[in-house]
């Protein structure tokens, strides 16, 4: 999948970050097929997809760490391709962070800095503005055995950027946290990230991550990039069901396409261009309303019984079991709806046509 | 009722076991001190008389001079070449590096007579006449994988990650090894080195028969012992026990603490 031919960002300079071809195979085993990337200057860039689909073996090459079997790396129009991670100009803040236990916080920030032989004067500089940056100066002379996981991951990160890299790489930062302290996290990166302008590269399983974070998302699976852009667009126009599902949940409807109209499994029927075969329907949960909608041959009704709804919050979660035995899930904020709906009773739900999207199936 | 005779019975029994295996190193450091010309009870007074007199030999000078130089010498061959063989098996795959460590580690598993006697005869059929430099390489021999079996203990543990970021941050695998993975594992490695140094004060077997007319404080004790019942010889054996015993309890105290 190309993705630079797919790209039509008006005024775009060249990429900072150019991937061509660039595959990886272990053995028999294809961790990465050949792929395209660019990634752009101030992008907070997220490479997303399920265990083993390839991700971290695609930031490692990009960092350096991992030689690609075919493929080139551009940074900065410099192909760095047979570069190691020491002369290329990318940080990486590994999972595990990597921090160095026998060094204290400051030491271990300092350490980048040291090796580039820079001046002591502005060692301590540098060390003190990054550590102002991630809020950590109460800290800065502990050990890393005596700091909690947010802690080090913060200090991971201060050592990374003091380096003033061109390309921050992140390895899954966020997966050892707790809940509480991710969300705390990401509010953190992405103020970090607003403030220093940089071009962060980041590895997640976690859907939410990547939408919470990134303002362009790559999706793998099973080595290959199987959609690429910003996370409204994979969301609204999802581009296969694995993507649909792997990203926000997502009802998908069965159907047939014939004569340019397609009819579902489940009912609903209207008029679709396209070649005569099997397709699916994506709806997104709050896409979909409850009751009869104003009529409109922009919306469309399906017939089903109230299966389940649970009280989630922010929104009630409602199962609902559709004519032809498959299952709905609507997401409603509407609160009160909820009081005068009773399991088993009949429903009808309404959708406008332009917010669902139609796959080939 | 029964429960708790049997557990004293338990403790008597471990508790006597210990004291059989440890009587005879009390009793020799004891007579070293005894006033008594043959080792017997009852003790005729304390004195340091055996130790002077011990220290007035000059075989004990030589013997002293000879254990130093082949406990420095193998300390110092044996880190060094431990580390390396140590980190290579460290990064091995889990499958390749058992057969790897098992073939390393064979002259543990060999009789030190029989290794002994393998190199006396290699010695001869090369015609290498024998001294402390041929002792040297037959203790290295067998005192090396003790090295490298301790090394790599750690450094099967040890974080590579922290590798990958000193790279990341510009720093060359020497100065890699030198700032981050050395101070790590300098705990071990001091222990390391400090096994070898207690192995190589002890070692007798290989030393005997590959030392030709030299004396090491081992085999100047064989010597001894052979000649007469010189009650010297408890106070040189209490050397050597202190000597070694102190090297290991400082090794052990090394290599447990973790950075």
């Amino acid at each position: 999948m190309n993705a630079a031919a797919e790209d039509l960002r008006p005024g775009r300079r060249a990429p900072l970050v150019r991937l061509r071809g660039i595959s990886k195979t272990y053995g028999n085993v294809a961790a990465v097929k050949p792929l395209d990337l660019e990634i752009d200057s101030g992008d907070f860039y997220a490479l997303l997809g399920p265990s083993g689909c390839g991700k971290t073996t695609l930031l490692r090459m990009i960092g350096g760490f991992t030689e690609p079997t075919t493929g080139t790396v551009e940074i900065d129009g410099i192909d760095v391709t047979r570069l190691g991670p020491e002369r290329r100009p990318t940080n990486m803040v590994f999972q595990g962070y990597g921090l160095f236990p026998h060094m204290t916080v400051r030491q271990n920030i300092a350490y980048g800095l040291k090796v580039h032989k820079v001046a002591p004067s502005e060692i301590r500089a540098r060390v003190d503005e990054i550590i102002a940056l991630v809020r950590l100066e109460p800290l800065a002379d502990r050990r890393p055995d005596a700091l909690s996981g947010g802690q080090a991951q913060r200090v991971a990160l201060a050592r990374a950027l003091v380096m003033r890299p061109r390309v921050l790489l992140l390895d899954e930062p966020l997966a050892a946290l707790d809940l509480q302290l991710r969300k705390a996290m990401q509010e953190e990166l992405r103020r970090i990230h607003r403030s220093i302008g940089g071009t962060f590269v980041f590895v997640t399983h976690d859907q939410g991550e990547a939408m919470a974070l990134a303002n362009r998302i790559a999706v793998m699976d099973a080595g290959a990039c199987v959609q690429e852009g910003g996370p409204e667009d994979i969301y609204r126009s999802p581009k296969s069901r694995f993507i649909s599902t792997f990203i926000g949940d997502a009802n998908v409807l069965a159907g047939r396409r014939r004569n340019n109209r397609i009819e579902l499994e489940a009912g609903a029927a209207f008029d679709d261009e396209g070649p005569d075969e099997a397709v699916i329907v994506v709806i997104r949960p709050e896409a979909i309303a409850l009751g009869a909608a104003a009529s409109g041959s922009d919306t469309l009704q399906l017939a089903g019984r109230l299966a389940e709804s649970v009280f989630l919050g922010p929104y009630v979660r409602y199962r609902i079991l559709l004519d032809n035995g498959a299952e709905a899930i609507v997401h409603s904020s509407d609160l009160q709806g909820r009081r005068t709906l009773a399991v088993d009773e009949p429903v009808t739900l309404s959708w406008a046509r332009d917010r669902h999207s139609v796959l080939p199936g | 009722m029964t429960g708790r005779v049997s557990r004293i019975a338990w403790i008597l029994f471990g508790t006597g076991t210990v004291l059989f295996m440890l009587l005879p190193m009390v009793l020799l450091v004891l007579f070293s001190f005894g006033g008594n010309e043959l080792a017997s009870f009852p003790l005729r007074g304390l004195t340091f008389d055996w130790y002077t007199a011990l220290f007035a030999k000059s075989d004990f000078r030589v013997a002293l001079e000879n254990s130093t130089y082949l406990s420095v010498a193998v300390g110092a061959t044996s880190v060094p070449v431990g580390m390396l063989a140590a980190f290579a098996f460290a990064g091995l795959k889990r499958r390749r590096a058992g057969p790897a460590i098992a073939a390393m580690a064979a002259p543990l598993m060999m009789p030190p007579l029989v290794l002994a006697l393998a190199l006396f005869s290699a010695y001869s059929a090369l015609d290498i006449s024998l001294g402390l430099s041929t002792v040297l390489p037959g203790q290295v021999v067998f005192i090396q994988p003790f090295v490298i079996l301790v090394i790599y203990a750690r450094m099967a543990d040890f974080d590579r990650t922290l590798l990958d970021s000193a790279r990341d941050l510009g720093a060359s695998p020497f100065r890699a090894f030198v700032t981050v993975t050395l101070p790590i594992i300098s705990p071990t490695v001091i222990g390391a080195a400090l096994i070898a140094m207690a192995l190589s004060l002890d070692e007798f077997i290989i030393t005997y028969y590959t030392i030709g007319g030299g004396l090491t404080l081992p085999t100047l004790v064989w010597g001894l012992l052979r000649r007469s019942l010189d009650p010297s010889v408890n106070a040189l054996a209490t050397l050597i026990l202190i000597g070694t015993v102190g090297a290991t309890i400082l090794a052990i105290r090394a290599t447990r603490y973790r950075g």
